[in-house]
């Protein structure tokens, strides 16, 4: 049961959609301050990110 | 799956997955400065044009992600050869990562690394920016095989797929929205 929920939990943190809400929040706020190096970093951050796949 | 659970190889596997993601910003830098370079071409156009072209570049993207127009990428329609990492695994992870880094060495299967490319382009910002844009993208190439590792999911392959839409869609918006708002502020 503990290796069930320690499973779920893994497998909760490692979810594709977090990284996408942390990059989407630190795109949107650094191009809103204009600090444009971070939204360039974040923007390519993600475009990367959205190539997940089978590697 | 290189960073999946199984893992029989004599090399540790989180080395080779640091010598992967060494390799994966390395291409996304390279990528980069090449882009940087090639941007020059677009400086003799008015600022006001390259803003109305890097939007417009996003907006297709946005709207070829969410399914409302048809959009065949221009792409490299190969998988690189599995022997690279057969021959020598640290060499070849190495290799790997470098060719999947640089963006142009396989298959390309979403609108916003061509959106970001153009958009550096359009841009010529400054080198740092582009450099450092770059090493994000492998870096978000990383980001994907490292949380395959951490998960230690056998089904990690289905969990992709099934996130896959939203994240694409998400990232399409959020280019677009971001690029909006530096560009036009």
């Amino acid at each position: 049961m503990q290796e069930l929920t320690a499973g779920r939990t893994r497998r909760g943190l490692t979810d594709p959609l977090l990284p996408v809400a942390a990059l989407t929040l630190i795109a949107l706020s650094a191009a809103a301050l204009d600090a444009a190096v971070l939204c360039w970093a974040s923007i390519g951050a993600l475009a990367g990110f959205s190539l997940s796949g089978s590697v | 799956m290189l960073f999946s659970p199984g893992w029989r190889a004599p090399v540790r596997q989180d080395e080779v997955l640091a010598v992967f993601i060494f390799g994966l910003l390395l291409g996304g830098t390279l990528s980069a400065a090449v882009i940087w370079l090639l941007s020059g071409l677009s400086a003799p156009l008015p600022p006001s044009v390259r803003v109305g072209a890097i939007l417009a570049v996003a907006v297709l993207g946005a709207a070829r992600e969410m399914g409302l127009i048809r959009l065949p990428l221009p792409q490299n329609a190969r998988q690189i050869p599995s022997d690279v990492l057969q021959a020598h695994l640290r060499r070849g992870a190495l290799q790997f990562g470098f060719e999947l880094g640089t963006g142009v060495r396989t298959y390309v299967s979403s609108s916003a690394p061509y959106v970001l490319a153009l958009a550096l382009f359009l841009s010529h910002g400054p080198l740092r920016t582009a450099l450092l844009a770059g090493a994000a993208f492998g870096a978000g190439r990383a980001l994907s095989a490292a949380l395959t590792y951490l998960s230690r999911d056998a089904h990690r392959d289905a969990a992709i797929a099934a996130r896959m839409p939203p994240v694409r869609n998400a990232t399409a918006l959020t280019a677009l929205a971001a690029l909006a708002l530096l560009l036009l502020a």
